[in-house]
């Protein structure tokens, strides 16, 4: 194991390393960090890295190979005051292994080359939303090429809205002690969000600078060729500085839009003599060195007799002695609408005055308007009336509700209940059902041996029903001749015959030639053939019988209707 | 009789009395409470932004307004305040002006709410088949005439599906949030490493894309977007 430093004497930024060094025959992952105390006076950047060599040795004709893994942990460290700092004690531990590698002493210097950084604020204490300049100064030497500033809306943008003075940082040469100096500065004005104790803190800059390196001593070659050098990147760190935000004093005017530091209002009218429903333009100029969003629009008096249009509004922004100024331009159109002379009341725009620490009211001159007959504007065909705009807004919120019912979730989305969705089938469905019950309607109407052939079953069961009312009253005629006719007619209809003229024979052969069982046929003949009896001959009354006349006939018609 | 106010209705009632005194704080403590009961009721959510509001709490009344806003889109009562809340921001992020006719479109979209647009659409569906029922029965002239409004509802139906399908998918998908803290930086990537590109203030609305862990990727109706943290932001 094995440690050092790349130098142990350098400036102020400069950056060097302390590298640490782990070896191994075994290659080991994951292995920890070292512990080295005394970093804190630096800023450090951790790098780590495994590399492996193998190495082959021949001792008596015995030929050996090793192979070493060497894990480096380096440590970039720049130190951010000058200075004489300890580093160490460098340990390391790792499972039973422990080594104190000591310390080592590093002289940091004042940087003797490089940047030298001036970082200014113009107040040590503002309010909120008020001015305030930040500048910076960079006096780079010779030997630097480039300069890297920091992201400063990243940095200060969080409690500030800020606005850079310059669209490009240019050098410029200045006379310090008497002398020229190239200098950049790089300003930006503030505006204060918040009211809190702000800390600008220690800004970093990064730089590249040119370190001379004779590469042959007092070679001849040196004046021709000049000095051979090497870059260096190093780091340049500003000093922090402080800000008090204050809060603005209580007592803030009605119409107050945040607006502070130092503003004057201009207001002009196009013309004083008019006539009714003639347009007049007021412009409203509004100027100030405060946070551009401030500049609302200000406050119009009561203007009862003029229709006033939503003001057309134009921004622009100037700096101004290295103070960043904003301007906003108020066109409203006025439209009187009957004749008169009118005065046109002062407009008014409040802001806080940083300087006197009071809120103070800027009011435009009064105008005298002459109005003469022109065109009668009719109520009700007002055109958007900007006033009544500002009143909505300016009103308070509106008051809180009393429930009627009590409280519960309101109604949930329709979308999400099923029957919802169901209900959309009901009138597909009911229109499907009716298509094909008309359908069936129509083909029945036109086709009379299919209707007889539906209707069958139907009107043989009327039939029956009027036996068992026969049986029921003892008939013995009626109750024979009633279910002969069912039958009879049940199998004229079921086969498209004339009930007149159908023997029994001829209605056996063609229930035959339909399909109909031996057994079924013999059924038919025996029924039609006692009913014939019972019709004819007296009978006794054997209820029993019919009864199983009765159900042999049912079963019959069953038979024929699945058959035939 | 019996007290059958639920626990609620209870915190509701005392929020009301507590307001009318102008106790605002002890008003916004008891909506809380109505509101931790679990209720979505657009009036509660209303009298809780409205305490909110007089107590200061700007983000937070507008999410409640904005809560309330999606429980009855065309209350005037909720639009009123709202408004009047979102004036006071220190970020003016108003959506642009329209024309006559892309107000007239919206209002086609949106001026009714999205239950009573489901009712009309059923309506004219079973409509369509009453029709189809009726032509059964009816004659040849009767049948010319109820074809033709058949076709016409069909119509009107198949134009304004789309609108109906984007509500739905929108009210299932689109989610928004308000800025809680006093303000909140928009940075490039999930991450404060990242560039910041813009300040926004309590109260801003943003459309939310997607939230990875702590950091959501939002979007503003001006079409600016980026990450922000998503601890600093309350779900509408």
């Amino acid at each position: 194991m094995e440690g050092g430093i790349t130098s142990n004497q350098v400036e102020v930024g400069e950056s060097f390393q302390l590298k640490i060094t782990v070896s191994d025959e075994k290659q080991i992952s994951n292995l920890p960090w070292p512990d080295v105390k005394g970093l804190e006076p630096f800023s450090v950047s951790k790098n780590t890295g495994t590399s492996s060599s193998s190495q082959t040795t021949i001792i008596n004709g015995r030929v050996s190979q090793s192979k070493t893994y060497v894990t480096e942990f380096a440590y970039t460290l720049t130190a951010k005051e000058p200075g004489q700092y300890n580093i160490g004690p460098i340990t390391y531990v790792y499972k039973d292994y422990s080594r104190n590698l000591g310390s080592v002493t590093v002289t940091v210097n004042k940087a003797v080359s490089g940047l030298e950084l001036q970082p200014r604020l113009n107040k040590k204490s503002v309010y909120v939303g008020e001015q305030i300049k930040y500048s910076l100064r960079i006096i780079p030497k010779s030997s630097v090429q480039q300069i890297r500033p920091p992201n400063f809306q990243k940095e200060i943008g969080k409690t500030f809205f800020m606005v850079q003075l310059q669209e490009e940082v240019k050098p410029k040469t200045v006379e310090i002690d008497g002398n020229p100096v190239r200098v950049f500065d790089i300003e930006f004005a503030l505006f204060p969000l918040l009211y809190d104790n702000v800390k600008f803190p220690s800004y970093s800059l990064e730089y590249d600078e040119v370190i001379a390196q004779r590469s042959r001593r007092n070679s001849v070659f040196d004046d021709f060729f000049g000095i051979g050098g090497k870059v260096v990147q190093k780091t340049a760190f500003t000093q922090p500085l402080s800000l008090s935000v204050k809060p603005l004093p209580p007592g803030q005017p009605e119409g107050f839009s945040g607006a502070v530091g130092s503003y004057s209002l201009n207001a002009s009218v196009d013309k004083t003599q008019l006539k009714s429903g003639d347009a007049l333009t007021l412009t409203v100029i509004i100027e100030g060195d405060g946070q551009p969003k401030a500049i609302t629009n200000p406050i119009l008096p009561e203007l009862e007799q003029f229709e006033v249009f939503a003001p057309e509004v134009s921004s622009s922004t100037r700096i101004e002695n290295g103070i960043y100024i904003s301007k906003k331009t108020f066109k409203y159109v006025l439209v009187p609408s009957r004749k008169g002379n009118y005065t046109l009341s002062p407009l008014q725009f409040h802001f806080f005055d940083a300087n006197s620490e009071s809120y103070k009211t800027l009011s435009s001159p009064s105008f005298e308007i002459n109005v003469a007959k022109g065109k009668e504007i009719q109520s009700g065909q007002s055109r958007l009336l900007n006033q009544k705009n500002i009143e909505e807004l300016g009103s308070d919120i509106r008051h809180i509700k009393k429930l009627s019912t009590a409280l519960e979730n309101s109604a949930p989305n329709l979308y999400k209940m099923p029957w919802y969705w169901i209900l959309y089938i009901l009138g597909p469905f009911c229109y499907i059902l009716l298509l094909i019950y008309k359908l069936r309607e129509e083909k029945l109407e036109s086709d009379s041996g299919l209707r007889r052939k539906v209707q069958a079953k139907g009107i043989a069961k009327k039939r029956l029903a009027e036996a068992r009312k026969a049986m029921a009253g003892e008939d013995s005629r009626n109750f024979y001749k009633t279910l002969s006719a069912s039958l009879e007619r049940f199998a004229s209809d079921k086969l498209n015959k004339e009930l007149r003229g159908l023997t029994l024979e001829d209605a056996l052969q063609e229930l035959k030639s339909k399909g109909l069982s031996e057994e079924n046929l013999n059924a038919y003949k025996e029924i039609m053939e006692e009913c014939d009896m019972g019709q004819f001959a007296s009978a006794q009354k054997d209820l029993n019988k019919w009864q199983n006349l009765l159900g042999k006939t049912e079963n019959l018609i069953n038979n024929i209707d699945k058959h035939v | 009789m019996a007290n059958t106010a639920s626990p609620a209705e209870e915190y509701f009632a005392e929020a009301n009395s507590y307001y009318e005194k102008g106790e605002f704080e002890d008003a916004s403590e008891m909506y809380k409470k109505a509101v931790n009961e679990g209720i979505e009721n657009p009036i509660l959510y209303y009298n809780y932004a409205n305490s909110l509001f007089r107590t200061e709490q700007l983000g937070l009344s507008i999410l409640y307004y904005e809560k309330a806003l999606k429980l009855a889109p065309h209350d005037p009562d909720i639009l009123a305040n709202l408004k009047f809340a979102r004036a006071h921001t220190v970020d003016k992020n108003e959506e642009p002006e329209q024309n006559i006719l892309t107000k007239f479109l919206w209002y086609l979209h949106s001026g009714y709410s999205l239950n009573m647009a489901l009712w009309i659409f059923l309506l004219g569906f079973s409509l369509i088949f009453a029709l189809l029922i009726l032509n059964l029965y009816m004659g040849s002239g009767v049948k010319i005439f109820s074809f033709s409004i058949i076709g016409l509802i069909a119509l009107l139906l198949i134009i304004w599906s789309p609108s109906v399908i984007i509500r739905i998918k929108s009210q299932e998908t689109a989610r928004y949030a308000i800025v809680l803290s006093k303000s909140l930086d928009i940075y490039s990537g999930p991450g404060d490493n990242y560039q910041a590109l813009a300040k926004v203030h309590e109260g801003t609305k943003f459309e939310i894309e997607t939230i990875t862990q702590d950091w959501a990727k939002v979007k503003l109706p001006t079409g600016k977007g980026g990450y922000v943290l998503a601890s600093e932001l309350g779900k509408i």
